[in-house]
């Protein structure tokens, strides 16, 4: 069918929307790839989201879709739907090279990483990999080799990170779904300033095999999208045990996209208070106290040791994320990005009797935190600090005191991912830039907070913006 | 500059005369800086234990990010906990 024949605009779909459309044969998977590849070479010269596109291989998986499809067999759920890749998953044929300059020298991966395998098994589509912050040891979004992703709502401000590029990737409208990873924030900080859905899942629930590493103990990965649905959608695509990553648990898939419309009666809410009142700016508040109200919560609950969780997540990220570079620091430092290369160095100075107290520490406050669930099912606390600040921007005032922005974005992100609990980042437009709201549920409730995020979005007070530049 | 022995890297246009008295007055502006801030002792130390090639240009934020891990780790430290707590991750044969 030629494109005049076909006049849905992809890039304004859902990846749900997409999926009917190809499966009703409303439009095929390969004008979606043309539109797709069109609205990425207009916009992401500005944008700055991928690092790779890979168009030969969305196009001959377009085709085989559209085939399968002519042949009268049944499609898949997502169907001709692109989607990006931070570029620390592998993919097939390209070095990864998780924001680095150093493993452009790697051997091209010789396999697809299992998320991206699983949603392409899915019917999903891979259009390129995404730009990142150097080794994912970043919350801005900001590359020293190849330059900042930038914010779709205002091009002149970060996006967010580490998964910066992905970010940018679905906010700007150039694709619906994105695969990201998150240490300790790195989903939720560009939902947050982006102005996305973005899961974090329980840590083990998805399989981290073939993506590069950061912190081995804090790591997952997960989607970024424009609606819940199409979270639900991908993660459920993407869920089930792999004996290639020791970390994931062996559970059966728990398939969430029949449960979220469900919503959020019956379920008990609460905003997080102490820690999580302190220290933010209006934007961050506002936007709470418009998911709170609009949720009818009433109760205040205090997560206990909260600043103690985050100073115990920095301290493992610093040693652990030493402890997989020392070699390269050794034998690379001058082709790090600065920024990161001193944290890594002081972080390989940590004595390992405090790395330990960290670990220590990180059992006892991961049983305060379950003791707190048996009193509420789902807690909502801000996303970050602030809204998307200036690109380039070294320090920001927070209560009063003067803080590197790139250690701090995920200031209310790391007391929740060091002890793995499911959260969903939902936006909250506000004007002129959006600001997100965690949802954070006890181990494996993801459907907990997705319901909840549901409802938010058909209240119409969570939203994906539609970018005015 | 902290010098690991393999990793030393000097500027080509520095006479070798030259870089013997820099290193000398480094040594000697690391020692005294050592003497007043434990931190610099300890990290000139660490640097030559680990062999990491610290260049001088890279000292003050190093140090300012160990500064900020090192307040972080006590905060955590000194949150009393029972000898038998268990870390976070169990080996499991």
């Amino acid at each position: 069918m030629a494109a005049d024949d076909l006049p849905i605009d992809p890039t304004s779909l859902s990846a749900a929307e997409i999926a009917q459309a190809v499966r009703s044969g409303a439009t095929n998977a390969a004008w979606v790839i043309e539109a797709t590849l069109v609205a990425a070479r207009m916009r992401d010269p500005v944008l700055n989201c991928f690092t790779d596109i890979t168009a030969e291989r969305a196009q001959a998986r377009a085709a085989a879709i559209d085939r399968q499809r002519a042949e009268g067999r049944p499609l898949p759920p997502l169907a001709g739907v692109p989607f990006a890749a931070k570029n620390l998953f592998d993919i097939k044929g390209l070095p990864t090279r998780a924001g680095s300059a150093i493993n452009r020298d790697r051997e091209p991966a010789l396999r697809d990483a299992a998320l991206i395998e699983r949603l392409e098994a899915a019917g999903a589509i891979l259009v390129g990999a995404a730009n990142m912050g150097e080794y994912a040891y970043d919350f801005t979004g900001e590359n020293v080799h190849d330059g900042p992703s930038r914010n779709p709502h205002d091009t002149t401000r970060m996006t967010g990170g580490s998964s910066g590029g992905s970010a940018a990737a679905v906010a700007g409208r150039l694709v619906p779904l994105a695969l990201a990873s998150d240490t300790n924030g790195s989903i939720r900080v560009p939902a947050s300033l982006c102005g996305l859905f973005g899961l974090k899942p329980t840590y083990g629930r998805l399989t981290r095999a073939r993506a590069f590493p950061f912190v081995s103990s804090l790591d997952h990965l997960g989607p970024l999208a424009r609606s819940t649905h199409d979270l639900a959608l991908a993660y459920d695509a993407m869920q089930g045990a792999d004996a290639d990553d020791p970390a994931c648990a062996e559970r059966a898939a728990d398939p969430v996209a029949p449960l979220v419309a469900r919503g959020a009666d019956g379920l008990r809410i609460a905003v997080a208070s102490g820690y999580f009142r302190a220290g933010a700016g209006r934007e961050s508040f506002m936007a709470l106290d418009r998911a709170a109200a609009a949720l009818g919560v009433n109760r205040d609950i205090e997560i206990p040791e909260a600043a103690r969780a985050r100073a115990a997540a920095y301290v493992i990220t610093a040693s652990e994320g030493a402890a997989l570079h020392i070699d390269r620091l050794r034998t690379r430092a001058r082709d790090f990005d600065p920024a990161v290369r001193d944290r890594l160095f002081a972080g390989a100075m940590l004595p390992a009797p405090l790395v330990q107290k960290a670990q220590v520490f990180r059992r006892w406050y991961r049983d305060r935190m379950l003791e707190l669930f048996a009193q509420v099912d789902a807690i909502l606390a801000p996303a970050t600090p602030c809204t998307a600040p200036e690109i380039g921007q070294k320090t920001f005032v927070l209560d009063g005191r003067e803080l590197p922005v790139r250690a701090n974005l995920g200031l209310y992100t790391q007391p929740i991912s060091f002890i793995g609990l499911p959260v969903v980042a939902v936006p909250i437009p506000l004007t002129p830039l959006p600001i997100g709201v965690q949802i954070i549920a006890p181990p494996w409730r993801e459907d907990v907070a997705l319901r909840i995020a549901y409802t938010l979005e058909r209240m119409g007070v969570a939203t994906a913006p539609v970018p005015s530049t | 500059m902290i010098y690991s022995e393999s990793m030393a890297d000097r500027p080509k246009s520095l006479s070798r005369k030259n870089a013997a008295s820099k290193k000398m007055s480094r040594t000697r502006s690391a020692r005294t800086q050592a003497a007043s801030d434990p931190l610099d002792g300890f990290l000139q130390a660490a640097a030559h234990a680990l062999a990491l090639p610290i260049e001088a240009a890279w000292l003050p934020a190093i140090k300012a990010n160990l500064a900020v891990n090192l307040e972080m780790a006590s905060l955590v430290a000194e949150f009393p906990l029972p000898d038998g707590s268990e870390p976070a991750p169990i080996f499991r044969a």
